[in-house]
């Protein structure tokens, strides 16, 4: 059985990513030096979509509540720039938001379609899986809907229970035919989202709500792209693989405070922000496997049928001969989202350190 | 009273007593307010738009909208459409391909309203809709080779029989799932208005797919945001073994049009002349006031849903019959017509069945002879780029394949 492993190059690894910039460059663009601004999430966000909708007349944004600013300021401003064509309320149906943005797609547009809640994100599962996902496979190259980008909060909030609280990737990373993308970061979701606009595939965007205020950084504030596919290193390490993505990694995530704590204890940590979770950058975590023949993965989704597993399971097939101790997971519980037990529910800063003791201590 | 003046009046009609005042609330029609409560179900009946008599006469209000030209164009591929149809049914009774799926009793639905389209107009079809497709150049060849899925189908295999695709005839794929085009549509017919272009977007869609989420969103969708989108619904009476009178209590799909603040029409689908007038009228208004238009057509499945079933078991005994006498179907309603302008007659009916039948024939005896696609076809037009865990996948399939070989009838697929 041909494995991803076995065609790496001998001495380093075969970027399979087309535009791969090394990380000091990544970071020298994404900070964009004089032109850095200090923005948290959802400004970058507006910035993206004010930098695509600026560049391309064809890229529009739509959804609910999308025109006055959106629930989560995302939009504000931008149909005062735009005009109410180009950002415009849609009625109250996500069926009906991500149907009308895969009809834009087919005839060459850039929609750019907001569900207001991952969590309400079901009712458009057909149209995502059965049509989006497929437009170009049963057509047979005829047509297509790659200038689809769906965007969606998603993640916990601190008090948002069962409705306004789940991460949904693993339900759409079953699907072939999609990309699906989480940041962590203010210009992480600037740059992969203007990678979005412009793919030639069908993209999900699912952005940490938390993050939208908490997290800040200092962004460019002109146009940039930052690769789909290509995980993000966030710190190098020898003794333990650490990955996740989306609110875990960032700044002040739980994974991160653990990750942390590891280190206090002596434990060298080489941790990774996935980001693209479809198609997900296997080069990076087998390299890093193959360094420390240990990995935690943490996802807030739960354990069950969650990312993670997919994860694991090729990690195991990749790296059993390196492996010092069994890959695990720390995840969300398999039950519905609480909401006063959030804290005890997620995969916490705890959870997560006791995991890499474990697994350092094998 | 000072401010507002207010009016009562006290009707002996009925007893009720109202004041004639405008309710001033935010989304709805003008109205007044009323002291009595009253509920209402419908808004009256919505009339049949009929052109062209089942004797073969046009009303008297109504020429020919076409030219003689067109009018044979237009029977030519209504007679295809029927031909095709049994020829390729039985195919699938011998076991020659998988599945079918007929037409029979809405020739003029699809191909009159296509017919008065323009040819830029995007059409997302639902899969009864042969006429529509022949009308826009697919051919007996296309048609056998889909079915067969063999290696020249232009969906490498992928999909089921009738799920033609046909390139650069600005008609999207047929596709088994239910209503979720009905909500595509409207996207496109508002990047038309978007861009100032003569152009609308057509979905079709049955009376059980009109049921759906989709399709009911759609409606929604397009009314509000303005779209140069056209609604065209073939109410045959049945979705599968379920009547209409197990789909909706309304008043057809029309109805729903006038919920949705559409323009709606309502037109005898087996009606050529009216079929064409409604669309070409359709068009016209959307197109020049950047708004959607409902269209159902009101005809009649004659044929079984697909050969997958069996309609004698729930069709009331006669219903078929009764339906297709005196006149009523579409082809020979248009015929008669023709043939009272003495543009056909009952010899060429005859050659044309007959060459009709000819064309699907021998495409259906070169479509069995070729070979099935290659299986990489199970991973092309994945992405535009093929990820790295597909690319694995495929290379893992063709090895294993090639190391069986013995066991998977290699010779059946090109270039295996």
């Amino acid at each position: 059985m041909k494995s991803v492993v076995r065609r790496l190059a001998p001495r380093g690894i075969m970027r399979q990513t087309r535009n791969c910039m090394t990380p000091a460059e990544e970071k020298d663009v994404k900070d964009g030096g004089a032109d850095g601004v200090v923005m948290n999430l959802f400004t970058a966000i507006n910035s993206a979509l004010d930098c695509a909708m600026e560049k391309d007349p064809k890229v529009c944004l739509f959804g609910e509540d999308v025109n006055f600013g959106g629930v989560f300021r995302c939009s504000v401003g931008l149909a005062n720039k735009y005009g109410k064509d180009r950002v415009f309320n849609t009625p109250l149906s996500e069926q009906g938001i991500a149907g009308f943005a895969i009809g834009m797609a087919v005839m060459g547009h850039k929609p750019v379609a907001e569900i207001q809640f991952a969590d309400y994100i079901f009712p458009a599962f057909d149209q995502i899986v059965n049509e989006a996902a497929k437009y170009r496979f049963r057509s047979g190259g005829q047509f297509n809907c790659g200038g689809l980008t769906i965007r969606s909060p998603c993640m916990a909030v601190g008090h948002g229970g069962l409705y306004h609280s789940q991460s949904v990737e693993a339900y759409f990373a079953h699907c072939a035919g999609l990309k699906i993308i989480v940041p962590s970061t203010p210009a992480d979701a600037k740059g992969l989202l203007l990678s979005c606009i412009d793919d030639p595939d069908p993209c999900l965007f699912l952005e940490p709500k938390i993050l939208y205020r908490t997290a800040e950084e200092k962004v460019n504030k002109g146009s940039f792209k930052l690769p789909i596919g290509k995980a993000r290193k966030i710190q190098d390490g020898t003794d333990i693989t650490v990955i996740g993505w989306g609110t875990p990694v960032s700044d002040n995530g739980a994974l991160t405070k653990a990750v942390k704590r590891a280190e206090a204890d002596g434990i060298s940590v080489d941790f990774i922000d996935l980001r693209t979770i479809v198609p997900w950058d296997v080069e990076m975590v087998v390299e890093s496997v193959q360094k420390t023949g240990r990995l935690v993965v943490s996802h807030e989704a739960s354990l069950t049928g969650g990312f993670g597993a997919e994860i694991v399971a090729t990690i195991t097939q990749e790296c059993f001969l390196s492996l010092e101790a069994p890959p695990t997971r720390v995840c969300g519980l398999d039950t519905p989202f609480p909401l006063v037990h959030e804290n005890l529910w997620l995969p916490n800063e705890m959870k997560s350190y006791d995991a890499i003791k474990k697994a350092v201590n094998y | 009273m000072k401010g507002r003046r207010e009016v009562l009046r006290t009707l002996a009609f009925g007893g009720r007593r109202f004041k004639a005042q405008t309710a001033a609330f935010c989304g709805i029609r003008e109205s007044e307010f009323v002291c009595t409560p009253e509920f209402r179900r419908d808004c009256g009946g919505f009339p049949v738009l009929r052109q062209l008599n089942p004797d073969g006469t046009l009303e008297s209000n109504v020429d020919m909208p076409f030219s003689a030209e067109e009018a044979l164009k237009i029977y030519g591929c209504m007679v295809r459409s029927r031909e095709y149809d049994m020829v390729m049914n039985d195919a699938q009774r011998q076991g020659r391909i998988t599945f079918y799926c007929t037409n029979l009793g809405e020739e003029a639905a699809s191909t009159a309203s296509c017919a008065a389209m323009q040819p830029q107009d995007m059409i997302w079809p639902q899969y009864r809709e042969l006429g529509m497709y022949l009308y826009r150049g697919l051919t007996a060849q296309q048609i056998v080779d889909c079915c067969s899925g063999n290696e020249d189908d232009h969906a490498q295999g992928r999909a089921l029989p009738v799920h033609y695709i046909l390139p650069d005839a600005n008609v999207q794929v047929t596709k088994a799932v239910l209503g979720t085009h009905v909500a595509q549509a409207p996207g496109a017919g508002y990047a038309y208005r978007l861009n100032g272009e003569d152009r609308v977007s057509v979905a079709y869609f049955g009376d059980g797919a009109a049921s759906e989420g989709d399709a009911l969103s759609a409606l929604n969708y397009a009314a509000v945001l303005k779209c140069q989108t056209l609604f065209i619904c073939r109410n045959n009476g049945y979705s599968i073994s379920t009547p209409v009178s197990d789909q909706y209590a309304g008043d057809g799909i029309a109805g729903r049009g006038l919920a949705f603040g559409m323009a709606t029409i309502r037109v005898d689908g087996n009606d050529v002349v009216a079929v064409y007038n409604a669309t070409r009228a359709a068009r016209l208004h959307s197109v020049t006031e950047k708004e959607p238009v409902l269209l159902e057509l009101m005809t009649y499945r004659v044929g079984d849903h697909t050969t997958s079933d069996d309609s004698s078991v729930y069709r009331p005994k006669g219903e078929i019959e009764g339906r297709c006498a005196d006149g009523e179907m579409p082809i020979e309603r248009f015929r008669s017509f023709l043939v009272s302008k003495g543009l056909w007659d009952a010899e060429k009916d005859k050659a044309l069945a007959a060459e009709a039948r000819g064309e699907i024939v021998t495409a259906m005896r070169a479509g069995e002879k070729k070979k099935k696609p290659h299986p990489q076809h199970m991973f092309t037009d994945m992405y535009d780029e093929l990820p790295w865990h597909l690319r694995e996948q495929r290379d893992n399939m063709l090895e294993h394949i090639e190391k069986n070989r013995s066991k998977y009838n290699v010779a059946n697929y090109r270039d295996l």
